[in-house]
């Protein structure tokens, strides 16, 4: 039995790196933004990626999509997109006999992987279509509720800066990504590659290798990966850092936070862990894979109240300052 | 595990053949997975023990490294406080605990901070976690010890305890946990070796450190009150008023409280030192005279001791030599009275002598002598002898006062002194605020131009009398011109009268700044005070501070 383990846990390392190699055939850089979608996609969450524009969101999605040979879908979203156009819709049917019966029409969101371009530009009732979708894995029209096959995994893109026409997403709808994973502005080094990459006859393309079967069983290896208590009171001590009104809580929370992470936060952080500790080979969480995935997972998860948007301050300084400040177990 | 062939055999015979495989396959099974199990549980356990024993092992070096690590501590501290006694020693006149103590008190610190760790819970997770900071082993040996502790029956656990003790095992303990002799050792030899040579400095206490050293100037203070006080418990308590005495002692009492360097108690001091200058006596003309005196008897063969005596200003010796005479005059032959009668008559005396009583008793002396009368030459002399006496008397008060007078002095120079050098900046100038310090005050009291009270803003370095007349000039700083500012505020204290204060000039009229009115440069009309992207950046504090003022109270507002 721990043989097989030893197995499982050498073959998900093995086609983890295969797919970061073959995302890393196109995509230059942003190493934390694969990992961290990857991570997401094998912890069943969904990904917010937010980046000014030409900095390669949509690409990384696509060039995920590409190596996992799993259904692709994109919706763009855009103001007049409806909710209807999301999940689909009943339509009308008329058999050879003339008689007539509604069917339903599947819309984009039946799909494995789903690229949700620009969300925030959608109007709430269209952003909030795919609430369920996100946590049920289900779509319900009318009275009929629809299973989506697993693994279904949304990766939403939005732009940071442009705030003219958006609608920002409300907290229930944030609360259901995973990750927020934030892509930087390419280094000079990395521009020369990503020149040399795109600006020729002949593009980069990444083979297909993983499929839906060991996705799903990536994901079950996962869930399996003990966690030590005192790691998980790490985990649930950082939590409870960035919530305002209780016995642990920073500081910097009580001046700034208005509400903190969720205990789905919490989970994100110790699922996100596991897979993490997996990716480095190890069958147990270390403190600093809670660390690693902190940020990501706190920074769409904290509501700063009005001294904290008066001041300007960003999420993830108070993050990293709860993180410095709250010690690790045995520390 | 216990041998299924027979059952094996018996399928192969029997004519339920088919039924008997199944239980066959099933009793297998169920063997084989309690066998699975077993060796599981074993597996577990035996990895279990591993971790838990080298954990101990790693535990015992630790600790041990801590001893020796605490060890150069404990000694580095104790040799730290007993060089500070030795120094503290050859510095103050203060008496150090004995060494003995200081060995005991380390040795009892050492061995309760020793044994401390070994009754701690939880010490080997600590370990452990050591354990995972100094191999970087990513919190395994901790998690791994949690699972020891709290046993679970999980594949993955079982593969985690098996790993965490491979690593344990690999794990060279001798690079991770050196026995290395402490730094702090170093810190042993070099305190060590400061006290050997402190311990060839003879305890006396250097004068340069006195002077150098603002708490030996404060135990000099000390010193020299309690010469004061001798100085004051002598006659001059006898002499002195009662009043003016109660004075002194309450003084005294001020000087040795806690306020050494209050201003009133130099102006006190100051008082206290006129009334005893008032109290002396003035024996400089009186000196003067007996040694007069003393050389016109030098010549005399009989008088000469009790000239000797004079010329020393030895008073009560002298009397004791005249009472000594004034017993043998009934013994002496008459050529020696007369002689003695010659030479106390012989001698002519200025009328302004101050001593007039001895005179007066020596020329009555000598005229009882020429009238032959021995008993009333007697009774002269002893009279000469007396007055003698009460000019010892005299003489040893005025002593005393003048080394009262003196002492007291000294005393509030010092004062003064330290005053001056705690009111000077580090550079060596006099700051500002300190103008019109005790020093100056004593010296204005004590006969010195009382000045306007007012000093100056800027540096001073003359006498108090000089810097009175000192001008203000122009400020060359914005500090200086805020110090002047602060100066001519003073001036309008006279406003302070409402009515006054609409008819006098505003404070901006009188400002040299220049005031700036702040206007607004922005108008808000059209967008949200809110919306952080159209606030002037300039402005988002007023509107932060605007908002935070005017929002209802929270829970957490009061706390705060």
């Amino acid at each position: 039995m721990i043989t097989k383990i030893d197995n499982q846990i050498a073959l998900f390392r093995d086609e983890f790196d295969k797919v970061r190699t073959e995302i890393g055939k196109v995509i230059v850089g942003n190493e934390e933004v694969i990992d961290g979608t990857l991570v997401s996609l094998l912890s069943k969450g969904h990904v917010l990626l937010e980046g000014i524009p030409g900095v390669g969101k949509t690409k990384i999605v696509s060039t995920v999509a590409d190596v996992l040979q799993l259904k692709f879908s994109r919706i763009q979203f855009t103001p007049d997109l409806m909710p209807g156009d999301v999940v689909g819709s009943d339509i009308m049917h008329e058999t050879d006999t003339g008689e007539k019966h509604l069917s339903f029409q599947k819309g984009p969101i039946f799909t494995n992987i789903l690229l949700a371009d620009e969300i925030n530009r959608a109007t709430p009732k269209t952003q909030s279509a795919l609430l369920e979708a996100m946590q049920e894995r289900s779509v319900t029209v009318g009275v009929t509720t629809h299973q989506l096959k697993p693994p279904f995994f949304v990766l939403a893109t939005q732009n940071p800066v442009e705030m003219e026409g958006t609608y920002p997403l409300p907290e229930a709808q944030l609360d259901r990504f995973f990750y927020k994973l934030r892509i930087k502005y390419p280094e000079s080094e990395h521009m020369h590659e990503i020149m040399n990459r795109t600006t020729t006859s002949t593009e980069p393309i990444a083979r297909t290798v993983l499929d839906r079967d060991q996705i799903v069983e990536m994901r079950e290896t996962a869930r399996n990966v003990p966690i030590a208590p005192s790691i998980q009171d790490y985990a649930i001590r950082l939590t409870l850092a960035t919530n305002p009104g209780n016995a642990h809580t920073h500081p910097l929370t009580e001046k700034y936070v208005r509400f903190g992470a969720s205990p789905r936060g919490t989970q994100a952080l110790v699922v996100g862990s596991k897979v993490n500790a997996l990716v480095n080979g190890r069958v147990h969480v270390a403190c600093k894979d809670i660390r690693s995935y902190f940020l990501p997972a706190f920074r769409h998860r904290i509501l700063l109240n009005f001294e904290g948007e008066a001041d300007r301050v960003d999420p993830d300084d108070i993050l990293e300052t709860i993180m410095n400040d709250i010690l690790e177990p045995q520390k | 595990m216990p041998s299924l062939g027979w059952l094996q055999t018996l399928s192969d015979y029997a004519p339920w053949q088919e039924e008997c495989r199944v239980y066959i396959s099933r009793e297998v099974g169920r063997t084989t997975n309690e066998i699975s199990v077993v060796k599981s549980a074993d597996g577990r356990s035996r990895e279990s023990s591993r971790v838990r024993s080298i954990l101990k092992k790693i535990d015992r070096r630790v600790h041990l490294i801590y001893c020796s690590d605490l060890l150069a501590k404990v000694i580095c501290t104790t040799l730290g406080i007993s060089l500070f006694f030795q120094i503290n020693g050859i510095l103050f006149p203060v008496e150090s605990p004995p060494l003995r103590v200081l060995i005991v008190g380390s040795m009892l610190f050492y061995i309760c901070f020793a044994i401390k760790p070994i009754f701690e819970k939880n010490r080997l997770n600590r370990t452990a976690g050591l354990t995972d900071e100094l191999a970087d082993l990513s919190d395994e040996i901790k998690t791994a010890y949690w699972f020891v502790r709290n046993p679970m029956e999980s594949a993955w656990i079982d593969l985690q305890l098996r790993r965490a003790a491979k690593s344990l095992d690999k794990l060279k303990l001798e690079e991770l946990f050196p026995f290395k002799i402490s730094r702090w050792f170093g810190g042993v030899f070099i305190l060590g070796g400061l006290g050997t040579g402190l311990s060839l400095i003879p305890n006396e206490t250097p004068l340069f450190l006195r002077e150098m050293d603002p708490e030996t100037s404060f135990s000099e203070i000390e010193n020299q009150i309690a010469d004061l006080q001798s100085s004051l418990e002598g006659d001059v308590e006898t002499f002195l008023d009662e009043s003016d005495f109660e004075g002194l002692e309450r003084l005294l009492e001020d000087l040795k409280g806690d306020e050494i360097l209050n201003e009133e108690l130099l102006m006190e001091l100051q008082q206290a030192e006129e009334i005893l200058n008032e109290e002396i006596f003035g024996m400089d003309a009186l000196t003067q005279e007996l040694v007069q005196l003393s050389q016109e008897f030098s010549e005399s063969q009989k008088l000469s001791d009790f000239a000797n005596s004079l010329g020393e200003m030895d008073l009560t010796s002298a009397a004791q030599k005249l009472r000594e005479m004034s017993e043998n005059l009934a013994n002496m032959d008459p050529s020696v009275l007369n002689e003695l009668e010659q030479e106390l008559q012989s001698q002519e005396f200025s009328e302004s002598f101050s001593a007039e009583e001895l005179l007066d008793a020596l020329d009555e002396a000598g005229t009882a002598l020429a009238q032959d009368q021995i008993s009333k030459a007697e009774g002269s002399l002893t009279e000469a002898a007396e007055a003698l006496d009460a000019m010892a008397q005299n003489q040893s008060l005025d002593e005393a006062l003048n080394e009262a007078s003196m002492s007291m002095q000294a005393l509030s120079q010092e004062i003064s002194q330290r005053a001056n050098n705690s009111s000077m900046t580090p550079d060596g100038q006099m700051e500002s605020g300190a103008a019109g310090s005790a020093s100056d005050e004593v010296t204005k009291s004590s006969g010195g131009d009382p000045g306007d009270g007012s000093g100056p803003a800027g540096n001073s370095t003359g006498t108090p009398s000089e810097v009175a007349e000192l001008e203000l000039g122009e400020a060359t700083t914005l500090e200086v011109q805020l110090s002047l500012e602060i100066i001519d505020e003073q001036f309008m204290e006279e406003y302070s009268d409402p009515q006054n204060l609409f008819q006098g000039a505003s404070q901006k009229q009188l400002s040299d700044l220049q005031f700036y009115e702040i206007g607004g440069l922005t108008e808000y009309s059209n967008a949200s005070a809110l919306d952080v992207e159209t606030v002037f950046w300039q402005y988002s504090d007023l509107v932060k501070n605007y908002f935070l003022g005017i929002r209802p109270l929270r829970k957490n507002d009061n706390k705060n």
